[in-house]
């Protein structure tokens, strides 16, 4: 740790295999009640409150920028993954009004939601659960570790630049006149460009990661909605060859069905998430090829010895 | 065209050069983070397959250019205080030879 402007101790970090992630991933990992909090926000009936408020909190600023005519390629994938999570929860509100439409548990559906509950509180409460799943599809929460130390390294960069700044104002351009103080003027408002530009880059860098964990989660997801569905689907499976009653017929052929639209939903979710983050990707990428070059030049000639 | 001349006050300057040492401790202490910002191969997954590379691509050209910051400031603040250091001489030496040459300067 340096004794300038900027303290990093307690700035998020990655851990190592089975270690919690720290509270920049929200991590719940050895805390019962808190999974079990987190987990509950996926049950029937609970669940609808947290997504729909979570869809009308991202949905805001891109649907202003589309009336206003600003929107961007990123407005309208975020809007289309909108449109997906409402049809998303229209179609969890169908499958809870046929699972409890007569009063009776329908056992499938409970089976599928208790799978999903009790799989979203092991991950979140046992870290090194959580890490082996993220070996086979890709750790959330780590990677969104990421995605914040690129931002406090983004935040850093930013409050050591405004003190490069106040240091020529205030401190060098009063105390000096001539050619040489104009000469230093200029290279460190050159450096503050430079700062100014590496700041931008951290923060493309820290959104490319935060989409990429959006994905982790999205496939994670897709995980888990494979296990519960297919407890869910043995046991309707169970109860289509054991009963006579035709209803319980069409509900089975009801639940395959919302099942095929279900996963052709999270299918179109997760590309769109995937065309997100490619656009990330290239937005980084270009931003490097324009100003890599210049901005490491200009550097090296800073840092050379003065003759 | 005339020259106006100019006007320092060399100890307020050095001193402000000192604090720009100071940032450049800041920037290494930046640039010595994000070198643990990346994901280990266990962290990525599946979805390393899409991005880790272009990430890895990314992180390592952002890293050359935190890297740069720190020797930059350094040579910045090195010139000053170079600059500093010749205005004294400069003074110095033409008092000396205003006073002529054998002849003990007052003003060194």
């Amino acid at each position: 740790m340096s004794d300038g402007v900027v303290d990093l101790t307690g700035a998020p970090q990655h851990t190592g295999f089975g270690e919690g992630t720290g509270e920049a991933a929200e991590d719940t990992s050895g805390d019962f009640f808190a999974s079990l909090g987190k987990a509950a926000q996926g049950l029937p009936i609970v669940s609808h409150g947290f997504n729909i408020d979570k869809i009308c909190h991202t949905a805001g600023e891109p649907l202003d920028r589309l009336f206003d005519g600003d929107a961007s390629m990123d407005d309208l994938l975020v809007l289309a993954q909108q449109v997906v999570a409402i049809e998303q929860e229209l179609i969890a509100f169908i499958e809870e009004r046929l699972a409890f439409r007569t009063g009776q548990v329908d056992l499938g559906y409970l089976t599928g939601a208790l799978t999903k509950l009790g799989l979203d509180f092991l991950l979140g409460v046992c870290q090194p659960f959580q890490d082996a799943v993220g070996f086979i599809l890709g750790n959330p929460e780590r990677i969104k570790v990421s995605s914040a130390m690129w931002s406090t390294a983004k935040d850093s960069l930013g409050t050591v630049n405004e003190h490069l700044g106040s240091t020529t104002v205030d401190r060098l351009a009063p105390n000096w006149s001539g050619l040489a103080r104009d000469a230093a003027v200029q290279r460190l408002g050159e450096l503050q460009g430079a700062v100014q530009t590496a700041a931008g880059l951290s923060f493309l860098i820290s959104t490319l990661m935060d989409l990429t964990s959006g994905f982790a989660e999205a496939l994670n997801n897709r995980a888990k909605s494979f296990v519960a569905d297919l407890l869910s689907g043995l046991v309707n499976a169970l109860l289509f060859l054991l009963s006579p009653d035709p209803f319980v017929k069409v509900d089975a052929i009801l639940g395959a069905v919302l099942m095929i639209v279900k996963l052709t939903l999270e299918a179109v979710n997760l590309a769109l998430q995937a065309a997100r983050m490619y656009l990330a990707a290239s937005a980084l990428l270009d931003a490097l090829a324009a100003q890599f070059t210049e901005t490491v030049a200009l550097l090296d000639a800073m840092s050379a010895d003065p003759c | 065209m005339s020259y106006e001349g100019f006007d320092v006050d060399t100890e307020t300057v050095r001193e402000a050069a000192g604090f720009l040492r100071v940032l450049g401790g800041d920037f290494a202490e930046i640039a010595g983070y994000v070198e643990e910002a990346d994901p280990d191969w266990w962290m990525w997954g599946g979805t390393g397959l899409l991005m880790a590379q272009q990430y890895e691509i990314a992180a390592g050209h952002i890293r050359i250019i935190l890297d740069k910051f720190d020797p930059a400031v350094q040579g910045i603040a090195a010139r000053i205080e170079d600059s500093c250091a010749e205005y004294e001489d400069a003074d110095g030496q033409s008092a000396d030879d205003l006073c002529g040459a054998g002849e003990e300067s007052t003003y060194v």
